[in-house]
């Protein structure tokens, strides 16, 4: 059954090519998306906790689910995906870990520090294309998500940690 | 040699019996009757002279002077015995001193050398006859290495101990021409019957050979601890290079070739003439460098990170490797064959995959231009140990490639045979990461064999294998799967 709501994905990758990339994909599969394009795991961690300029949700919905690079500057993606998923208000979002390499150690850490999923982006862009719609297919419409909440307290807690 | 001998003592006993038997001479005569004998001998008047007594008495001293006489002649004797013993006892003590390879000094009480052999001349510069006597200082000179200040006086330090002392480290020989000797020595107290200490006795050898060869051998343990260092640095970075190139090199490649593909779907019309190959060119090649990039990547990563061997079923294994094959050769007529029925072997199925994967690629690869590929799979017994094999009807490789075809990135073979020339080198390095060998026989016009083996199974990580297969995260499968074949 493809969705008919609008699917919200958190795109965070440093490279424009590769977001530009990854949402022209999006943008030609059969399910609707809507997606917000990050640089880096600070914009990420922001977003998620809604501090500063990501601090309006009318403005800035949550995600329905996160594609994060694995290779950033500063806090790279590995870090934010510890963070929000040693976080029992943002643990429920799934995350989709995107890299370039096929290292075993990264895939390994990902899954241990709790990744939905593990993409190598392809220089094959049709493999790649068909991966992420189907991936937006299975966390929007077999996936069922908590109901949504969100606490000051626990994400003073997280920040606090990073 | 300074205590009391016992035959010594003997002697001593023999002239006591002596000065008793003269004493008793003195008991049995009386100052009277030496007189009266006086008066006989020199014709004094004497009052009366009892013949018959005196005669008697006469006789006793004569017996009793005779007897004296013979007890000295008898300890004369025996003192002569003993002093004999004594000379083979002190020579017998002279020659052990000089069978022993140690230097041997030994001093009174005063400190005074009283005896050293010959080892002990050797490293000191003196002669016994001319260290008799004098101070242990002055022929036993020994300085610190380091400090090159004196050391303290073994004799002093024995007396203060009481008992035995090893010497100072580092401790130096100066022999009498300034020969400098690094010595390992010890002292300890001679004793008397009753416990008092009576002299010093002194070992040493000369360690400087010795001592030499450890420095030399620490030096060449410090240089190589620090190679080894250096070469796990050298590792690090090199893995820290394959990072970099695994990531930042694809990076670009993912965009070149997304781009291109765009441009091909979104503009693909309005391309005119030759355009639309070259796209294709570019897509092409930058799929080859990412291939590239990921052998290079496997090829580092053999032994790091594997999962733990399991039973891997070999039969079903080859058979899937060669039904891929034909899929992607369907123009080929490829006629694979395994010999005799595979034994199940303890492996890491992943690898094992690419093992064979490698060789019967490599073995299509090959026999392209034969009418028909004849690839057979087997397995032979070498020593104790299974050797299987991977053999094809090919053109075959001269024996002095053979050692060439296992280099990364040797082809041997022009441009018409696709690959990156990692293959072999990459099964050969899985091969030896599990302590076995892969090896070609082969001659031109007559094929070629690659052999290899696998590790012996091992019971007790057999459970262990087991359990992290049934541990296996289902997620993982469903969208990353790695990549099995290179």
């Amino acid at each position: 059954m493809i969705p008919t709501q609008t699917i919200h994905i958190l795109l965070v990758d440093d490279d424009p090519n590769h977001r530009f990339l990854i949402r022209k994909l999006l943008s030609k599969n059969s399910v609707r998306t809507k997606v917000t394009e990050l640089e880096d795991g600070q914009q990420a961690l922001d977003y998620v906790y809604r501090r500063g300029i990501y601090s309006d949700r009318g403005k800035f919905p949550d995600p329905d689910f996160i594609l994060l690079d694995i290779k950033m500057p500063g806090i790279d993606g590995l870090k934010v995906l510890k963070v929000i998923k040693h976080d029992e208000q943002t643990q429920q979002v799934p995350v989709v870990m995107l890299t370039t390499s096929t290292l075993e150690e990264e895939i390994i850490q990902s899954y241990k520090d709790g990744a939905n999923a593990f993409v190598t982006k392809p220089t094959s862009y049709d493999d790649f294309g068909k991966t992420i719609t189907a991936l937006g297919k299975f966390w929007v419409s077999v996936a069922e998500y908590p109901p949504k909440t969100s606490s000051k307290k626990a994400r003073e807690k997280t920040t606090s940690a990073l | 040699m300074l205590s009391q001998n016992p035959k010594e003592k003997t002697f001593r006993g023999l002239r006591l019996i002596v000065v008793v038997g003269f004493a008793s001479i003195g008991l049995l005569i009386s100052l009277d009757e030496i007189l009266d004998l006086a008066h006989f001998v020199f014709g004094a008047p004497a009052t009366s002279v009892n013949w018959a007594e005196t005669g008697i008495e006469l006789g006793l001293i004569l017996l009793i002077g005779w007897f004296c006489v013979h007890l000295l002649s008898m300890s004369e004797s025996r003192r002569r015995q003993v002093e004999g013993a004594l000379a083979a006892e002190r020579e017998r003590l002279d020659v052990t001193l000089r069978s022993i390879g140690d230097g041997v000094i030994a001093t009174d009480v005063e400190g005074r050398i009283t005896v050293m052999n010959q080892t002990a001349e050797s490293l000191t510069g003196w002669t016994q006859g001319e260290a008799l006597g004098k101070p242990l200082s002055e022929v036993f000179h020994i300085i610190n290495e380091k400090t090159r200040k004196r050391c303290d006086n073994p004799v002093e330090k024995v007396f203060e101990s009481g008992g035995i002392v090893g010497l100072a480290n580092d401790a130096v020989l100066v022999s009498r021409d300034g020969t400098e000797r690094i010595i390992a020595d010890s002292g300890a107290p001679i004793r008397d019957e009753k416990g008092n200490v009576i002299g010093v006795i002194l070992v040493f050898r000369d360690m400087t050979e010795r001592v030499q060869a450890q420095k030399v051998l620490q030096k060449a343990h410090q240089e190589l601890a620090a190679r080894v260092q250096e070469l796990a640095r050298a590792n690090e970075e090199m893995q820290s290079f394959i990072y970099s190139i695994s990531h930042d090199l694809r990076m670009p490649l993912v965009a070149v070739q997304g781009f291109t593909n765009l441009l091909k779907e979104e503009y693909g019309d309005d391309l005119k003439g030759e355009a639309e190959h070259y796209l294709s060119a570019i897509v092409q090649s930058t799929g080859k460098m990412s291939d590239l990039i990921e052998d290079l990547l496997q090829l580092s990563r053999v032994g790091r990170m594997d999962t733990e061997p399991e039973e891997v079923a070999l039969e079903s294994l080859v058979e899937a490797i060669t039904t891929e094959l034909k899929v992607e050769t369907p123009k080929r007529k490829l006629n694979f064959r395994i010999k005799e029925p595979l034994p199940e072997t303890y492996c890491n199925r992943k690898r094992l995959y690419q093992v064979f994967s490698n060789l019967l690629g490599n073995a299509v690869k090959f026999t392209r231009n034969m009418p028909e590929a004849k690839i057979e799979v087997g397995v032979k017994k070498k020593g104790d140990k299974k050797e299987f094999y991977v053999q094809d009807n090919g053109p075959g490789i001269d024996p002095q490639y053979h050692e060439e075809v296992f280099k990364a990135f040797r082809r041997l073979h022009g441009s018409g045979y696709e690959g990156s020339g990692m293959g072999l080198t990459f099964a050969k390095k899985i091969v030896e990461s599990w302590g076995g060998n892969l090896r070609l026989e082969s001659k031109p016009g007559k094929g070629a064999t690659f052999y290899f083996t696998v590790p012996e199974a091992q019971k007790s990580s057999r459970a262990k294998s087991e359990r992290v297969s049934s541990d296996s995260s289902g997620v993982t499968d469903q969208v990353h799967k790695p990549k099995e074949k290179t």
